[in-house]
């Protein structure tokens, strides 16, 4: 049997932006009808790749061959028309246009109608308008999708929206599937559901490439994976060798135990009453006729991390966004320190001492990592007086030198890249830098939405472990999870919410070993009966820390 | 399809109207429809922002003039050269443009605008500068010369519902589709293998093309021209009525081109300050209709008429 030649040949790759190295001498090989998973920490250019092989990024140095054509020059429209299509990390659905719009019009560039034609009305362009919508109903059918064809794409869950991306590449005639993070924010049914669509496409003889964090995505469908790591390949082969790979588990993992930080002290208990510092009561919120928060209470006290935890849609970062004052509360009453906060304007509940890092990151991505830890302290230079804006007192100035210093120490990465801009950052930096602009502000109380979104399992505990540190230092904390299993972890008490209300409240330990809890709603047990063993090894160290 | 019908016999009926006030008015109304017509594909179908539209308006006006005086042409014949002239000056600028975005996209049309009107002003032996052309060709037909509303009504109408059809069908068509797809996410229009920059230039070069057309049309009627009615002041215009008709949207900005006009009718007491009521009601549209006033209006009348449905029950 004669060998077929690769379907992608990647060699010497390199990528900087600016005195940055994304991608350093990347050599990869993709064969035809395979499905290759590019894993790697964050911050490793797994999109970045994906970006060059799309033709979004031109490469500084090496070549990319598809099927024996050189490609790292041609602009992204050209490389599509050979054969390669991609979906996008954050989905990027045309959010105007309906399910079966949105898969047509990956096929409309196919049909290179011109523009005189296209106005005539009659002949080719009706020819073309309803071949395209046989075909978008065929790839809609493909990934299950065929039921919404008519319906705005605006309104898909998420799961469906992820599935929608794929059916609109695979409507532009790609051979090579890019596929970045199809498993990011869908849950256990979803994810069975995108394994067999990419399984299925993989059988009508297409290949795939796709980038994961999630280890059960990966276990089940890779069969050989490709590891970044800060730019550079650092392994590559069968699942099971390379999960052995030391250095592997090492760009993972890290060394735990000397990167975790042990608290110095256990937090002081809510019960013990006058230390209260915020307390929800009997909270409602209501979007536009939807219930989203329902009559629910919580209460944090002085120094403890309280983790809020549940499934996508609890209503979780509504209540984040509710204290921080951007939601207006429809029922009920919000107390930090004894002073109400029903609705009183963001401005203000930071100045009383509420920092937040909000979900995302929400970062000013074309000013300084200085710039925006400068923005976030100045609610404390308006505090001082309104002549600070013009003139800083020498007080307010050692006031800031000590929070920015406090900031670097704990961050020393921000330090490092103090003025690159926010937005060229690796996730994780980003998350960091998204607290450190909250903590400029001197926060009493610290709420974070989803910190661990979109970071590799390394940096989570990097991050989790600066909560720690820093209730040691006496900062209360509120943290948002949908990753519970990490919140848990760090955590003194917590809130399980589940459509708006609390279910369960009670110490993180007891929350954890709730069986019929964690079943119902935190879901790891289920990600862990779909993940092969590929995903097993971070599992369990996540839990021999806890145990430590 | 039998809206553009009930269109055509409407403003066909219009036409036997027996007052030259209307008729002037509604002969304005189609030629600026044209030009608006071509803004709403760039901008609201596209996404692309231009600030300088009335200088294609004046180019096929200076130029359809210029070359049926000069070489002695049928205007006929001149409209059609200087149509595709300035259709090709527009690809040339989307060449040029194009790899700007937002603001700069804004500012860049709006400068080409600027230089435009400014050389129909200094070009003195060119275009007589101030002064302006006189002795422009009028159309004629069979020995007659278009040179009353009534009489060039229908030639303005014809063109105008054309191009009402074509712009139909173009947004209708895979085209169309492809345009939506730029105007929201150019970085996912270029995934799905559409040559984003080659797209928005022809449909600069369309729109560039209905707006010389109407110039040319206004140019051989009128049979002057001089600059004040092409300057940056009537491109604002231009982005007023497509606003006001929703952006994306051709029955709504033929409603935006026809309010404009008429609205600019009443405010002439009000000499050169008609431009804060022109500002005041762009702002207004944004805020509180952003997807045009004619839709707007309708949702109101809807919500009206089921209150009353309401309290008669």
């Amino acid at each position: 049997m004669k060998a077929d030649p690769p379907m992608l040949e990647v060699s010497g790759v390199s990528v900087s932006f600016g005195g940055l190295v994304a991608l350093d001498k990347v050599g990869l090989r993709v064969e035809q009808k395979e499905i290759v998973a590019l894993i790697g920490p964050n911050g490793a250019g797994k999109t970045t790749l994906l970006n060059v092989l799309a033709g979004a990024i031109t490469p500084n140095k090496g070549t990319v061959t598809y099927q024996g054509r050189r490609i790292e020059r041609l602009p992204a429209h050209r490389i599509n028309a050979l054969g390669i299509a991609r979906t996008f990390q954050g989905v990027e659905l045309l959010q105007r246009l309906s399910v079966r719009e949105n898969v047509m019009a990956g096929g409309v560039a196919r049909a290179r109608l011109g523009l005189g034609v296209s106005m005539l009305g009659v002949g080719p362009p009706r020819r073309v308008e309803a071949q395209l919508r046989d075909e978008a109903d065929e790839f809609l059918g493909i990934v299950g999708l065929a039921a919404r064809a008519d319906d705005p794409a605006s309104i898909l869950p998420s799961g469906q929206q992820r599935l929608l991306g794929i059916a609109r590449a695979l409507a532009t005639g790609g051979d090579l599937i890019l596929l970045d993070e199809p498993g990011a924010g869908l849950n256990d049914i979803e994810k069975i559901e995108l394994i067999e669509v990419i399984r299925r496409l993989r059988d009508q003889h297409r290949t795939i490439l796709f980038v994961e964090h999630d280890m059960s995505v990966v276990g089940q469908l890779a069969e050989r994976i490709v590891v970044l790591d800060r730019g550079r390949v650092i392994a590559e082969g069968l699942p099971n060798d390379v999960r052995r790979s030391p250095e592997v588990i090492e760009a993972y993992l890290g060394q735990p135990a000397a990167r975790t930080y042990e608290p110095s002290k256990t937090a002081k208990s809510a019960e013990s009453g006058p230390t209260r510092l915020l307390n929800v009561e009997d909270l409602s919120v209501r979007y536009t006729g939807l219930l989203a928060l329902d009559d629910l209470s919580i209460e944090i006290g002085a120094g403890e991390i309280v983790a809020v935890v549940g499934a996508n849609g609890a209503g979780k970062s509504t209540l984040l966004k509710t204290i921080a004052g951007f939601v207006p509360v429809a029922d009920g009453t919000i107390t930090f320190d004894d002073r109400a906060l029903n609705n009183v304007r963001a401005e203000s509940i930071v100045g009383a001492g509420i920092g937040m890092a909000p979900e995302g990151r929400e970062l000013f991505p074309t000013l300084s990592v200085m710039d925006n830890l400068m923005l976030g302290n100045y609610s404390r230079i308006r505090q001082a007086g309104f002549f600070n804006l013009i003139f800083r007192s020498s007080q307010t100035q050692q006031d800031l030198d000590k929070r920015l210093k406090a900031v670097f120490e704990l961050f020393p990465v921000l330090l490092e890249r103090r003025d690159q801009l926010a937005g060229t950052l690796s996730g994780g930096q980003g998350q960091m830098l998204a607290i450190g602009r909250a903590l400029m502000s001197a926060p009493r109380l610290l709420m974070l939405d989803e910190p661990s979104l979109g970071l590799a399992p390394l940096i989570v505990s990097e991050i989790m472990s600066t909560l720690l540190r820093l209730r040691d230092e006496g900062l209360t904390i509120l943290l948002v999870e949908q990753n519970a299993r990490a919140a848990l972890e760090v955590a003194d008490r917590a809130y399980v919410l589940a459509a708006g209300r609390v279910v369960a409240s009670g110490s993180a330990n007891e929350l954890a070993g709730d069986k019929a809890i964690s079943d119902a709603y935190l879901g790891w047990e289920g990600a862990q009966d779909t993940a092969l063993s590929a995903g097993e090894p971070l599992i369990e160290t996540a839990g021999a820390r806890r145990g430590a | 399809m039998w809206r553009i019908g009930a269109f055509t016999v409407l403003i066909a009926a219009l036409g036997f109207v027996d007052n030259g006030y209307v008729l002037n008015l509604l002969v304005v109304i189609a030629l600026h429809s044209m030009s608006a017509l071509g803004l709403s594909l760039l901008m609201g179908y596209t996404g692309q922002i231009s600030l300088g539209h009335a200088a294609f308006y004046g180019l096929g006006a200076y130029g359809s003039a210029l070359i049926s005086m000069r070489l002695g042409i049928s205007p006929w014949l001149s409209i059609f050269i200087a149509t595709a002239i300035v259709a090709g000056m527009g690809w040339c600028l989307g060449w040029l443009v194009f790899r700007l975005r937002g603001h700069h996209l804004a500012m860049a049309t709006l400068a080409f605008g600027v230089i435009v009107y400014v050389g129909f002003v200094e070009l003195h032996d060119l275009t007589g500068g101030p002064n302006g052309l006189q002795n422009v060709p009028i159309f004629t037909v069979f020995g007659t010369y278009l040179d009353t509303d009534r009489l060039i009504y229908p030639v303005a109408w014809l063109a105008c519902i054309l191009t009402i059809i074509l712009a139909h069908n173009l947004v209708k068509s895979p085209k169309g589709l492809a345009m939506r797809s730029v105007a929201e996410n150019e970085r996912v229009a270029a995934s799905l293998g559409q040559d984003v920059s080659a797209l928005k230039r022809q449909i600069l070069l369309l729109s560039a093309a209905w707006a010389a057309f109407a110039g040319g049309i206004w140019a051989h009627f009128l049979g002057y021209l001089s600059p004040n009615p092409f300057d940056v002041g009537f491109s604002i215009k231009l982005l007023v009525m497509v606003a006001i008709g929703g952006f994306a949207n051709i029955w709504g900005v033929m409603f935006g081109v026809a309010f404009v006009t008429i609205l600019g009718q009443v405010l002439k007491p009000f000499g050169f300050y008609d431009v804060v009521v022109y500002g005041f009601l762009l702002v207004t549209v944004m805020i509180f209709f952003p997807n045009g006033l004619l839709d707007g209006l309708i949702k109101l009348a809807r919500s009206a008429g089921r209150s009353l449905r309401g309290a008669q029950a």
